[in-house]
């Protein structure tokens, strides 16, 4: 979203920045800042302790609640769509996200530290995730599983629900705008001695919407959506603090779809997701003990009724379960910050599609030392290390070496390398999925190995008063990738099985520039090229774009505040066998603009008026790139808080 | 334990919506075989023209682990004498009957030609099923996974009499799989 965000994070703040930076409105423009604002803003994600922002050896991208209120999104897709280097992949699976090029299921979800359920064809759908309970979203590029374990290939994107804030308080969301498209939201959070809370509450709805009207099936689903979400902070003691958090999402999405041969199907997905965790934490953090314990249940139900017959009718109902230990001990003395945890989860999955019932055990251990030696300069070294232990395929170690050397007090360099993997799937285990009614079957298999990545990023970030920017270079290795393959041809049916089989290299950067000239006025840009290779077909990977850009303006405040994001993307490759003779053919899709506007307007001290515009050029086709259209919204937002009056 | 519990009901609160299926009618035409009998006017390269009798058959192949079985002399179902059997997308020939392909020739213009006479024969590629004649009757989309007949009339021959059959479609008009539609000729 905001380039600079990305340069602060790597950048020192000096206090010569520091003092230069104008003054911002803190209600409508309040981005976060490294040490640039009175209180710290800190971020855990890229060491799995709490930093201040801007100050890790690994770059981090922060979207706030600042930015996710003026960005106009309603669900995390909406709002990482144009942050600098990620990739927001939209098809039937609903809006996925891709980072270094690598697929989505390489990218760790996590909210609150929890792993999200509900992957489908593996990768998580962003846009059931809604925003209003979100207090911001950290970003952190490259091979992750020294820290996080599985799925951390090409990296986490780590949602912090909101917290309380202290005292009373109230605010209230409301938006409606074309295709259907209403957004009511609230949230209260009260605070006392030795307790805090928060609970939050939204309904969204859009319509369906048909890209291409020659045929009956639609573009994008209708969609009903309802979430709470509470935060409790308890203190029984003054070296007690207890978390707690629970959240509950209940999607309802209908659609129409066409069968082979014709068929039209009225297709119904109820998705609930519902997560609980406690969090105890004795000490301060950085140097204390916690726990957190959670538990996570997803239930999906999929109907799809065919219509003048009821030959293809389905239902299927698919149940996840997690539940999760996390155990963590940070200790800092002298020039080392140590940190060592253990990880450990139960998963359960049952599925119709599933031959019996999916589950597994796995426990990590992670040791992590960040040491700053007194070098005369600012240098940190940061090696991990993580081994797991997984009841399907056994121990898998991993590790991760980041250095930062700031030679200058608005110079950072920053180099990492790691390894990642990721666990086969529930559905890559076990799947018994039987098409013979169109032709084929697919079997899982129980031998399957993880995926392996070894990734390496270095870069340079310069930080001046009005000025940012950055350089970011990485690679990645990929091997032992899971695909489906014939694992036998019959007469017609092909039966396939998932096989370790698929290597596949992605090498790109990213440039990204800030400028801030005045209080009033920020421009910011990126550019990311991506070449990810699938090494066995010797061709690009499919559906990734080699030239990627993201650019935002933003005029004001204090009262009016014009913000206009653009995202543009260059062709991407897919290989279709459109001419049917079993052989795939190199298909380019244009390249293609997203630009969002939004308007915000200070009504009144804790009242604010939004309206805007998404998708401005209408960009989108039924196939390639299923986006809603062109949508025009309005919105009120008011706030009050028991210390200010007004907004908090 | 108890928090999983609590988390499973609450995950489990939303009614089940498998009740909002409703039974819907069975595929068209597709309750048992259905013949329809049009004639046909063909003009020979000397100029005649001579009716030809085509019908129109609707099997009902849906069926995953039965075979259906046709006697093309009715035509109707008859499972002690018949010429052909259906089984979703794969078609068998009855003993005693041999079969030829025509390719590129419509059912209209079919002929019974001198050579190219086959039997379904035993697994020979160890594959699991036996090397039929109407093996490839279809094209398959890989992308669609959707099966299209391919432009082939088969001639087929028992002792009695000989036949011409050419597939239409692989689905109903509610894009029912399994429901073979079939034009039969009688040479």
């Amino acid at each position: 979203m905001h380039a600079w965000m990305l340069l602060t994070t790597l950048a020192l703040a000096s206090e010569e920045a520091t003092d230069a930076t104008p003054p911002v409105d803190v209600q409508v423009d309040a981005p976060a800042r490294p040490a640039e604002e009175p209180t710290e803003i800190v971020v855990v994600s890229a060491t799995r302790t709490p930093i201040p922002l801007g100050e890790g050896p690994i770059p981090l991208v922060l979207l706030d609640r600042e930015d996710i209120e003026l960005s106009g999104a309603e669900d995390l897709a909406g709002l990482l769509a144009q942050a600098p280097g990620v990739d927001i992949d939209r098809s039937y699976l609903g809006a996925t996200v891709r980072l270094r090029g690598l697929d989505p299921d390489q990218v760790l979800i996590l909210i609150d530290g929890q792993r999200v359920l509900g992957r489908k064809g593996g990768a998580q759908d962003l846009s059931r995730i809604p925003l209003e309970a979100v207090d911001r979203v950290e970003i952190v590029e490259g091979a992750a599983a020294a820290l996080y374990g599985s799925d951390a290939m090409a990296g986490v994107i780590h949602i912090h629900t909101r917290e309380p804030t202290g005292g009373l308080e109230a605010e209230g969301h409301s938006r409606g705008g074309t295709l259907g498209t209403a957004d009511v939201d609230a949230s209260v959070g009260w605070s006392d001695a030795g307790s805090s809370g928060r609970l939050s509450m939204g309904l969204h709805a859009n319509d369906a919407f048909d890209r291409d009207p020659s045929d009956k099936a639609t573009t994008i689903p209708e969609v009903r959506q309802a979430s709470a979400t509470l935060d409790l902070d308890l203190e029984p003691t003054p070296a007690l603090q207890v978390g707690i958090d629970g959240n509950y999402v209940v999607t309802d999405a209908r659609a129409v779809g066409l069968g082979s041969g014709g068929a039209v199907l009225d297709r119904r997905n109820l998705t609930e997701d519902a997560r609980l965790s406690v969090r105890p934490m004795l000490g301060s953090p950085g140097n204390g003990l916690s726990v957190q314990l959670s538990t996570g249940v997803y239930r999906d139900q999929y109907v799809s009724d065919q219509r003048r017959a009821a030959a293809l009718d389905t239902y299927e109902e698919t149940r996840e379960t997690i539940g999760q230990l996390q155990v963590q001990g940070d200790h800092t003395t002298g020039e080392h910050a140590l940190t060592a945890a253990l990880d450990s989860l139960v998963e359960n999955m049952e599925s119709a599609r599933l031959d019996g019932t999916g589950q597994r055990q796995r426990v990590g251990i992670v040791l992590q030392d960040m040491w700053t030696p007194d070098a005369g300069v600012r240098l940190q070294v940061v090696p991990s290390a993580r081994v797991d232990v997984d009841s399907q395929f056994g121990s898998w170690p991993t590790g991760r070496l980041a250095i930062r050397l700031d030679p200058h007090d608005r110079i950072a360099l920053q180099a990492s390398g790691g390894s990642g993997f990721r666990a086969p799937t529930f559905r890559e285990l076990y799947l018994d999925f039987d098409n013979s009614a169109v032709g084929y079957r697919v079997d899982g298999s129980t031998d399957l190995k993880p995926e392996r990545s070894v990734g390496f990023s270095g870069g340079v970030t310069w930080t001046g008063e009005a000025l940012w920017w950055s350089l970011r270079g990485s690679h990645d290795l990929l091997t032992d990738l899971i695909t489906t393959d014939l694992i036998r041809e019959r007469n017609g049916p092909d039966r396939y099985g998932y096989i370790n089989i698929e290597e596949a290299a992605s090498t790109g950067g990213t440039a990204s520039v800030g400028i801030q000239p005045s209080s009033v006025l920020k421009i910011d840009g990126s550019y990311t090229l991506t070449v990810a290779k699938d090494l066995v077909e010797d061709r690009l990977l499919p559906g990734r774009a080699p030239h990627r850009g993201t650019t935002s303006l933003r005029v004001g405040p204090p009262t009016t505040v014009l913000n206009i994001r653009a995202g543009i993307e260059g062709p991407r490759p897919f290989y279709p066998d459109a001419d049917g003779d079993g052989y795939p053919e190199t298909e380019w899709m244009d390249a293609w603009a997203g630009v969002d506007l939004t308007v915000t307007q200070r009504l009144a001290p804790g009242w604010t008026c939004i309206a805007g515009v998404e998708n401005l050029l209408d960009a989108g086709d039924a196939d390639r790139l299923p986006i809603p259209p062109r949508m025009i919204h309005a919105g009120l937002r008011g706030r009050w808080s028991e210390r200010t009056g007004d907004s908090p | 334990m108890r928090l999983l519990i609590l988390l499973t009901a609450v995950a489990g609160c939303m009614p089940d919506i498998s009740a909002t299926l409703d039974a819907g009618p069975c595929p068209e035409g597709a309750e048992e075989v259905v013949a329809d009998v049009s004639t046909t006017v063909v003009v020979t390269d000397s100029g005649l023209e001579v009716p030809i009798t085509i019908a129109q058959l609707v099997v009902d192949a849906t069926d995953y682990d039965n075979w259906v079985y046709i006697d093309l002399s009715v035509p109707e179902e008859n499972s002690s004498l018949w010429q052909l059997a259906f089984k979703r997308f794969e078609v068998e020939l009855g003993s005693n009957v041999d079969a030829a392909i025509l390719d590129g020739v419509p059912i209209e213009e079919a002929y019974i030609p001198d050579d190219g006479w086959q039997v379904d024969l035993p697994d020979e590629d160890d594959d699991g099923k036996p090397e039929r004649v109407f093996d490839e009757w279809y094209d398959y989309d890989y992308e669609t996974h959707t099966l299209t007949p391919k432009p082939l009339t088969y001639i087929v021959r028992d002792p009695e009499a000989a036949y011409a059959v050419a597939f239409e479609a692989y689905y109903d008009d509610a894009g029912t799989s399994g429901v073979v539609s079939l034009r039969l000729r009688v040479l």
